[in-house]
C-alpha cells in the first residue's frame, strides 16, 4: 500500500491544501462567507482522501474528525465562531505534523478531537462516526468518544472495487481504448455512493464493442450525473445517505473513451473520502498528484518542474545568450556591407535571445504571497500570546521574486513581525494611553522599484528608542559611550548579534537572535536593510532585494587592463575629479568631493593588490557606490558601459573571495569580476589600517 | 589515490596505474588520468585579487568558471611563459574543476604500480609526489593531483 513516491507527492500537494485551509479559517474568523468555507471543507476533505489513499491512515482519521466539524460549519448548524476556529487551527497544526509523518503525541491529539466533539455538543450535535478504511484491520482509532452510540451506527465498509477489464474493446483501426470496470459489491445501499467517472473526448470515437455498449445503455443517467460530481468539484455531503440514488449498473465497461485513472481516481478520491469503502487498484502507475480532485480555477494550469531542470534551463540560456553575444562581436568584426541581411539576422537572435532569458528567468519568479500567508497566523498567535491587539494588513502579494530569493526570506519576514510584535506595538492600554487607537497596525508590503524589490514590514507602535539602544550597546561592549554617533548607526545596532533591549528573555523574542538572521539573510541575498522611526510613531524595517540572483544590471569598469562590474543599484553616479576636488581627511584619508558631499577614495588597484593603474586621480573616473551604509568613491581607470549579467558562481571552484561577489563572462568569453561593494569597502578599510598604500573608506 | 606520501609509508597498492604525461621545462610530470577531464588550449586569464601566488586566475569553461594554477610555481619553479606548446589541463578532483598551465602534454604512461619508486626526500615539495616512474632513460615524477590543486582557494586577510 505504502509508495514513498506517492507520499511525498501527496506531502507537496497537502502543503497547499494546508496554507488554503488555515488561511480560509483566519479569513473567517474575520467573518462568515460561504466561499471559503467551502474552500476550507474542500482543503480537508481532500487532504484526508489522499491521506486514506496513500496509506497515511492516522491522518485519514484524523482529517476525518476535522472534516466532520467542517461539514457542519458548511451545512449552517455550526456557526464558525472563536472557539471553532480556534480548535479548528489547532487542527490544522496537527494536519501539518501528520503530513510531515511526524505523528503528533497522543497528549497533544487528544486536547483537539475533545475540542472538535465539544464544539459540536455545544451546538447539540453529535462527533462523527469512526471512519473505516478498506483493508486494514484495526477499525478507526477510538476518538475520545462523547457518546457511546457514536461508533455502534458505523457503516459497513463496502468493498468498491475498481479493476481494471480483463479485456479491452477492439476498437477497429482506432487506438487501444483500456476499459475499466467499477464493479460495487451486490446489496449493500452504500454502493448507490459509488461514483463513476469518466473522461469524454471528443473526435473521432473508434467504434465500440458490442459489450461495452450493452454496459453503456445500462449506465443510467443519475449515474452519469454523479459521474460529473465526482470530477467537478465535489459537492458530494460525505455523511449524509442518499438513499435516494439508484444502485450503479452491476458492470460498466462503458464506451470509456477516458482516461480512466482519472476517473477512477476521482471516484477513489471521493469514495475514500467521503465514505470508507473504495478500495482501488490502480491499473497504471499514475501519481496521485493527479489523483486529487481537480482544483479547478487556476490551479489546474499549473505545471510542477523540479527547480533543478529549471536552473539546467537558466544556465542554458545564459550560455546562448553569451554565445550569442561572441557571434556578434565576430561579425561585427568582418566587412559586412555585402552581407546586410547577416547583420540582420544577428540583431533579431539577439532580440530572440534576450526574451528567451526573461522569460526563463521568469518561471523562477515566484509572488510573494506565498509566504505572506503565513504571517497573519503568526500575527494572531503572537498578539494573543502577548496581549496585544493588532491587525495585519498585506499589500502587493501579487509582486513576485525568485524563487530562492523568496524562500529565504521568509526567516528574516517571520523575525520581523515577531520583533514589530513584542516590541515595536505597545499594548491596547498604553495605546489607549498615547492617544492612539487600541487595534495596532502592522503592515507588510512588497512593491518593485526598478529592478529591485522593496519590502517594508512597518508597524504604528512606540518607535525604537535612541537611548535605550545607544545605553544597552555601550553596556553590551558594542560602542564606546564617548563615541559620537549618528542615529541611523545607533539603529543599525539593533542588528548586531546577541544585541537585545529586553532585559528579561519572552517566549518570542529578547534572546538578541533574530535580528542579525534579518542583516545577514538579506546581505546573502545582496540586499540591504534600513531602519526608518520615529518615536511614538512607529518603525518601518525596509527591505531591498534584487529582483532575482541569477542576472544583475551591472556597470562595467575596467581597471589594470582588466572589467569588474559593480550592481547598477550601488552605483550612484560616475564622474571625472578635478584635482581641485581631492581632500585630505585626517592626515592621510583621500576624499572627493563631489557636489558638496565628501567621500572617501577607494582605489581599486591598491585594495586588489593589482598593477596598472593611473596613480593619478584626475586621469580615471570615479565611481560614487553606495553600499547600502554609507558612500565611497572608487577609482578606476575607465567605465566601459552599462550590461546585464548573468551571475556565475567563484565559490563552486575556487571560493569566496572579499570584494567580489561572483563573476561573469563577457561577449568575447572572457571572465570579468563581479564586485561587492559592501565587502569591498572592508577590504579597503582592512588595508588602510594594515598601513597599505591604499586610502580607504571609513 | 589521494593519500600523500608525506609521512614516508608509500602506499603502492592505492596507486593510479595510468598516468597522463606532460612537460614542465625539461622534466616529465604525470598525474592520474582518471583525475583529468579536459585539456585545452591556453587563453587569457583573468586575475583574482587575494589569490596564492600560483594561482594565474580564472577561466570561462562552457559557462562554468574554474581556476587556473600554473604548475610551476605551484612546484617551486619559475613562473610559465607561454609557449606554442602550453596546454591547461582541466583536472576533477572531488566535484571541484582546476586547470593547471603546463609547458605541453607528452603521453599517457602505464605505470605497474609496483614498479613505483618512493620519492627520494627532498623536503620542500616531495609531499605533492606520488612517487617516481621510469620510463625509458627518463623519470617521470608522478604527482599526487589532489595535493597539487588544494592551494587552488583564496588566501584572505
Amino acid at each position: 500500500m505504502r509508495n514513498d513516491d506517492d507520499i511525498a507527492l501527496f506531502q507537496e500537494e497537502a502543503a497547499e491544501l494546508i496554507e488554503a485551509l488555515e488561511s480560509g479559517l483566519l479569513e473567517l474568523e474575520r467573518g462568515r462567507s460561504d466561499d471559503v468555507i467551502n474552500r476550507v471543507f474542500r482543503a480537508i476533505h481532500t487532504i484526508k482522501g489522499g491521506a486514506g489513499l496513500v496509506g497515511l491512515d492516522e491522518l485519514a482519521y484524523f482529517a476525518h474528525e476535522v472534516e466532520h466539524l467542517m461539514q457542519h460549519v458548511r451545512a449552517g448548524d455550526v456557526e464558525p465562531e472563536e472557539d471553532v476556529i480556534a480548535v479548528l487551527l489547532g487542527a490544522t497544526d496537527l494536519v501539518r505534523m501528520f503530513v510531515a509523518e511526524n505523528i503528533p503525541e497522543e497528549s497533544a491529539k487528544r486536547p483537539i478531537l475533545k475540542g472538535l466533539h465539544e464544539a459540536l455538543k455545544r451546538r447539540g450535535l453529535k462527533p462523527p462516526k469512526p471512519l473505516e478504511l478498506p483493508g486494514r484491520s484495526v477499525a478507526a482509532p477510538a476518538p475520545a468518544p462523547t457518546s457511546a452510540s457514536s461508533s455502534s451506527g458505523a457503516v459497513a465498509a463496502p468493498s468498491t472495487s475498481v479493476i481494471p477489464a480483463s479485456t479491452r474493446p477492439k476498437s477497429g483501426d482506432g487506438f487501444d481504448v483500456p476499459v475499466y470496470s467499477v464493479i460495487p459489491p451486490e446489496g449493500t445501499p452504500d454502493a448507490a455512493r459509488a461514483k463513476w467517472g469518466f473522461l469524454f473526448k471528443t473526435g473521432t470515437l473508434p467504434p465500440i464493442a458490442d459489450d461495452a455498449q450493452a454496459g453503456a445503455r445500462e449506465s443510467n443517467a443519475p449515474n452519469t450525473g454523479a459521474l460529473f460530481d465526482a470530477l467537478g468539484p465535489s459537492r458530494a455531503e460525505p455523511d449524509a445517505p442518499r438513499a435516494a440514488t439508484p444502485p450503479p449498473a452491476p458492470e460498466t465497461s462503458a464506451g470509456a473513451h477516458a482516461a480512466p485513472a482519472q476517473a477512477a481516481a476521482a471516484a477513489a478520491t471521493h469514495a475514500g473520502g467521503a465514505h470508507p469503502g473504495a478500495d482501488m487498484h490502480r491499473a497504471d502507475d499514475r501519481r496521485p498528484a493527479e489523483v486529487h480532485e481537480p482544483r479547478g480555477e487556476a490551479g489546474s494550469a499549473t505545471v510542477r518542474v523540479p527547480l533543478e531542470k529549471l536552473d539546467r534551463l537558466v544556465n542554458l540560456v545564459g550560455e546562448l545568450v553569451i554565445a550569442q553575444a561572441t557571434v556578434a562581436q565576430l561579425v561585427s568584426q568582418l566587412d559586412t556591407t555585402r552581407l546586410p541581411a547577416l547583420v540582420e539576422s544577428i540583431g533579431v537572435m539577439e532580440r530572440h535571445c534576450r526574451e528567451l532569458q526573461e522569460r526563463v528567468l521568469g518561471v523562477r519568479m515566484l509572488p510573494i504571497e506565498t509566504v505572506f500567508g503565513r504571517f497573519q497566523r503568526l500575527a494572531r498567535d503572537l498578539g494573543a500570546s502577548c496581549g496585544k491587539r493588532l491587525e495585519l494588513t498585506l499589500e502587493g502579494g501579487e509582486t513576485e521574486l525568485d524563487k530562492t530569493v523568496l524562500e529565504s526570506m521568509t526567516d528574516p519576514l517571520t523575525h520581523l513581525v515577531r520583533n514589530a510584535i513584542d516590541h515595536g506595538l505597545e499594548t491596547p492600554a498604553e495605546r489607549v494611553a498615547a492617544g492612539k487607537p487600541e487595534l495596532g497596525r502592522l503592515t507588510i508590503s512588497a512593491a518593485q522599484k526598478s529592478g529591485t524589490v522593496r519590502i517594508d514590514v512597518s508597524d504604528d507602535g512606540r518607535g525604537l528608542d535612541r537611548e535605550r539602544i545607544f545605553a544597552k550597546a555601550v553596556r553590551q561592549g558594542l560602542v564606546d559611550p564617548g563615541e559620537p554617533i549618528d542615529d541611523a548607526s545607533v539603529y543599525s545596532l539593533v542588528f548586531r548579534p546577541g544585541f537585545s533591549t529586553r532585559d528579561e528573555v519572552s517566549s518570542l523574542s529578547g534572546r538578541g537572535v533574530g535580528m542579525d538572521v534579518v542583516k545577514s539573510t538579506v546581505e546573502r541575498l545582496k540586499g540591504s536593510v534600513g531602519i526608518l522611526t520615529e518615536p511614538g510613531r512607529g518603525t518601518t524595517f525596509r527591505i531591498t532585494l534584487p529582483l532575482t540572483m541569477a542576472i544583475l544590471d551591472g556597470l562595467a569598469l575596467e581597471m589594470g587592463g582588466q572589467v569588474y562590474v559593480v550592481p547598477l543599484v550601488a552605483v550612484i553616479e560616475s564622474v571625472r575629479v578635478g584635482r581641485q576636488q581631492m581632500r585630505r581627511v585626517a592626515n592621510r584619508q583621500e576624499a572627493v568631493e563631489v557636489r558638496g558631499e565628501l567621500h572617501p577614495l577607494v582605489r581599486l588597484a591598491d585594495v586588489f593588490d593589482t598593477r596598472g593603474q593611473n596613480e593619478d586621480v584626475t586621469r580615471g573616473i570615479v565611481v560614487i557606490v553606495d553600499d547600502g551604509a554609507r558612500r565611497y568613491a572608487l577609482l578606476v581607470d575607465d567605465v566601459v558601459g552599462q550590461y546585464q549579467v548573468v551571475v556565475k558562481s567563484l565559490e563552486t571552484n575556487y571560493g569566496r573571495v572579499q570584494g567580489l561577489s561572483g563573476a561573469t563572462i563577457l561577449g568575447d568569453g572572457r571572465v570579468a569580476l563581479i564586485l561587492d561593494p559592501l565587502t569591498l569597502a572592508d577590504l579597503a578599510r582592512h588595508h588602510a589600517r594594515a598601513g597599505a598604500p591604499a586610502d580607504a573608506a571609513e | 589515490m589521494t593519500e600523500s606520501t608525506s609521512s614516508g609509508a608509500f602506499r603502492a597498492a592505492t596507486l593510479p596505474n595510468k598516468y597522463l604525461t606532460f612537460f614542465l621545462g625539461e622534466e616529465e610530470y604525470g598525474v592520474d588520468i582518471l583525475s583529468v577531464q579536459e585539456i585545452r588550449g591556453l587563453s587569457a586569464t583573468t586575475r583574482l585579487p587575494g589569490a596564492p601566488d600560483a594561482v594565474l586566475g580564472v577561466i570561462n569553461l562552457r559557462g562554468v568558471i574554474v581556476p587556473v594554477l600554473d604548475l610551476r610555481v605551484r612546484l617551486g619553479l619559475s613562473p610559465a611563459v607561454a609557449t606554442p606548446t602550453s596546454v591547461i589541463i582541466v583536472l576533477g578532483i572531488a566535484g571541484r574543476m582546476v586547470g593547471l598551465q603546463v609547458d605541453g602534454v607528452s603521453d599517457v604512461l602505464d605505470v605497474e604500480p609496483g614498479s613505483i619508486q618512493p620519492a627520494p626526500d627532498l623536503g620542500h615539495g616531495s609531499a605533492d609526489i606520488l612517487g617516481m616512474a621510469r620510463r625509458g632513460e627518463t623519470l617521470v615524477v608522478l604527482l599526487d593531483a589532489a595535493r597539487v590543486v588544494s592551494v587552488a582557494t583564496p588566501v584572505m586577510p
